[in-house]
């Protein structure tokens, strides 16, 4: 077949571009104004002193100069990263094994994908109610289990206690997500073709050895965008600790984009909170370039 | 086509096209001013569409309160605009999150013309020059007298810029002192007689071993003799003043709380929950707040302010009163925090704002927010109505609210009170967790603390 050349655009074409844009409008009017704009707004915002009642006064470096050198700062960096590897690690391994699984179930593989689907679609703020209810010292269905089967005597504080606030988060932000990946999973294994399956039985092929063989290198790509959604959407939690723990108890589950939050709305610093935002954004830039970068490496059959 | 009052609609017909393209374009448009008419009327309240046409002058007014505080507040707001035909209100009702909300509007350039603010919280807005002085319209009004007011109420509004004449930054409502609430049929059963009005700290932590107890016998304590909350610094400053100690000195120097007197009144406050362990622990509380914990009979004393009698009026199935927090080194002293009515500096119609205020704090309005038995009125004319000590209601001892105002001392806070008190807690915590005593925790608090401190000016 020749190329066919271009032809300049048919009125009815015009037409239904002119469709287009009308219906684009909208949205893109409110992306505009909601998300362009202060995105704009707020780099500049990250050189200037304002408390959101006088007018902004520029102070240059000096807002990321403050944001690193303050101590509450790199706390919520450590905790941010101990957040991101933990849940991320936790989701990405546990959806895949849980998609390997369903997968393989012949009946109620719809109740299964449906019930662990199911949080991900939950609104936070009724699971964080809900959470915080299973995580009661006193009354939380948690701590009665443990203690039930005699794991533990005295009760555990969850969210109130130091040494167990940030887990706390992380098992509930994994409870919430993990369906999700497992679905995306789920959807990547039955995109591989069954004869590649079938040869390598007929060859004799342990099931150990398919997974490791022929699920894994062939879900690569998959494997490639729930690694990166998941990282992106770790670094950039927020409501269930705004629920849940307000960064507290000192400031053990303080994370970035809480520590931002904070600044701007509780301290009204508006340029440290904006500095701080674009310090997250380039992590994750960083960050989602390297793993771009290193997909060539691992990823198969991209074209 | 004109004749046709149908057009066909399955047929493809590039001129109506075009004149579907012209429609969707108007539409937009006409939706685009639309907006940006809704947007500007939201923004001009006094020139909103319906003040035009009627030729009234709309004022706004921003508040928080429950449903049943608004419900009284929209009765008085109909009354103010019978007193007053050419004036109309716009109530911007603002539940939760109100300073975070405040701080967006003015940013947006959206000030309300007339501003419900407390004490703790209003500094920053005098600072910034948000807030006008109130003590001209005052001067000249004939309706409202600064003797009207018990002087710690006003005291609470009092702030200095520097080189400025002082200011009133806004004219009270009510105040807000904490007593102590205390379930007399816990106290019945335990044999332990009624606290005095002028119990001491010893008599306080007597009484709340007394009424610590394992009830059920399981091993595990499961009532407490009195509540603990950590909120900096309500809940922790009466034990720091009826200690001799302060927070800060009048001119925001330095912070006052590495005192050895407050250093003593931190302590004591600590040592019950942790060395004597007569109030809760967090595993012991865990999500439930200390009413909760008082309704339900597991704590035996509450320390509190005015705002949990209309909820124990309804829901408490015993006998309960309140007694004034008790006497320390230098005797019973807790804070004085009012919330009042401020008026916007750039409000473009500062009579009418001030006549608004002025009616919102007069003996009638006062009174009527009084009758809930939400709050302490500033006026002292109300407190010593029957509006107020309603002797057919519980608590019987409202008197105490009264008594506690002259010795009430108002909290100084800085305007970047915000981040003071999260460093104070950041410090704090460890001590009411038992990890480490109030001098380990005081330890370089003064220079975390100076930074954050203004430079001159002050109360």
């Amino acid at each position: 077949m020749t190329v066919a050349p271009p032809n300049p655009p048919s009125v009815l074409q015009r037409q239904e571009a002119r469709w287009a844009w009308a219906f684009l409008l909208p949205c893109f009017l409110g992306l505009l104004v909601f998300t362009y704009l202060p995105i704009f707004a707020s780099f500049g915002l990250s050189f200037t002193y304002w408390n959101l009642l006088g007018t902004p006064a520029w102070v240059g470096l000096e807002n990321y100069r403050e944001v690193l050198n303050d101590p509450l700062f790199w706390k919520a960096f450590g905790n941010t990263w101990v957040f991101v590897i933990a849940s991320g690690v936790v989701e990405v391994v546990l959806g895949l094994l849980l998609a390997v699984l369903l997968n393989q179930l012949v009946r109620g593989q719809a109740f299964f994908r449906t019930a662990y689907f199911l949080p991900f679609i939950t609104p936070m703020v009724s699971i964080a109610l809900v959470w915080g209810w299973l995580y009661d010292p006193q009354f939380g269905v948690l701590n009665w289990l443990l203690q039930s089967a005699r794991l533990i005597g005295e009760p555990i504080a969850w969210l109130y206690d130091t040494r167990t606030a940030l887990l706390s988060v992380i098992l509930l932000k994994i409870w919430k997500n993990v369906g999700y990946n497992m679905i995306i999973f789920m959807a990547g294994l039955q995109g591989i073709p069954q004869d590649v399956y079938e040869s390598a039985h007929l060859d004799g092929a342990s099931s150990v050895q398919t997974f490791w063989r022929i699920t894994l290198p062939m879900m690569t790509p998959t494997l490639f965008f729930v690694l990166m959604i998941t990282v992106i959407s770790a670094f950039q939690i927020f409501d269930p600790i705004y629920l849940l723990t307000q960064g507290g108890p000192e400031h053990s589950t303080d994370v970035l984009v809480y520590w931002m939050f904070k600044n701007a709305f509780e301290y009204y610093k508006v340029g440290p909170a904006s500095a701080i935002a674009y310090i997250l954004f380039l992590i994750i830039l960083v960050l989602t370039f390297l793993q771009w970068q290193l997909r060539k490496r691992w990823v198969l059959h991209e074209d | 086509m004109t004749t046709t009052p149908f057009p066909p609609l399955q047929k493809f017909n590039p001129g109506q096209q075009s004149l579907g393209w012209a429609w969707i374009y108007k539409f937009f448009l006409v939706g685009l001013l639309g907006g940006l008419l809704v947007l500007c009327s939201g923004c001009r309240p006094d020139e909103s569409l319906s003040g035009a046409a009627s030729g009234r002058t709309t004022l706004q007014l921003a508040t928080w309160g429950s449903a049943e505080e608004v419900k009284v507040l929209r009765t008085l707001l109909d009354r103010f605009e019978r007193v007053y035909p050419e004036l109309q209100v716009d109530l911007l009702h603002i539940p939760d999150q109100y300073y975070q909300k405040l701080h967006i509007l003015i940013a947006g350039g959206l000030v309300p013309d007339v501003i419900f603010t407390n004490s703790l919280y209003f500094p920053v807005y005098a600072e910034s020059g948000v807030f006008q002085d109130l003590r001209p319209f005052v001067a000249e009004s004939p309706e409202v007298q600064e003797s009207d007011f018990f002087p710690s109420a006003l005291a609470a509004f009092a702030w200095t810029n520097p080189g400025e004449p002082p200011m009133l930054g806004a004219l009270p409502r009510d105040v807000s002192n904490l007593v102590v609430y205390y379930n007399r049929s816990l106290f019945r059963e335990a044999g332990v007689r009624d606290p005095s009005p002028d119990w001491t700290w010893e008599d306080f932590l007597q009484k709340a071993q007394a009424l610590t107890q394992d009830r059920n016998g399981d091993g595990r304590l499961d009532q407490f003799g009195v509540s603990f909350n950590r909120v900096p610094p309500l809940f922790w400053l009466p034990f720091v003043w009826s200690a001799g100690g302060e927070l800060f000195d009048p001119g925001f120097q330095q912070i006052l709380l590495t005192s050895p007197q407050a250093m003593a009144g931190l302590q004591f406050y600590a040592d019950l929950r942790n060395k004597h362990h007569v109030a809760p622990r967090q595993v012991e509380s865990g999500s439930a707040t200390m009413s909760q914990l008082f309704l339900q009979q597991k704590i035996a004393m509450m320390l509190s302010g005015r705002w949990s009698v209309p909820v124990f009026r309804e829901q408490a199935g015993f006998d309960w009163d309140v007694v004034p927090f008790p006497q320390g080194a230098v005797g019973s002293r807790v804070g004085i925090d009012a919330s009042g009515y401020a008026m916007a500096a750039k409000t473009k119609h500062p009579q009418a704002a001030w006549a608004l205020i002025a009616f919102l704090t007069s003996q009638e309005a006062i009174a009527k927010a009084s009758q809930s038995g939400l709050i302490v009125p500033a006026r002292q004319d109300v407190a010593a109505s029957g509006a107020f000590l309603n002797p057919d209601l519980p608590p019987r001892n409202s008197q105490a609210f009264i008594e506690a105002i002259p010795t009430g001392v108002p909290t100084h806070t800085p305007p970047r009170w915000n981040e003071v008190a999260e460093v104070l807690g950041l410090a704090l915590d460890p001590v009411w967790d038992g990890k480490k005593t109030v001098e380990q925790a005081m330890e370089g608090l003064d220079e975390t603390v100076k930074p954050l401190l203004p430079q001159g000016g002050g109360r």
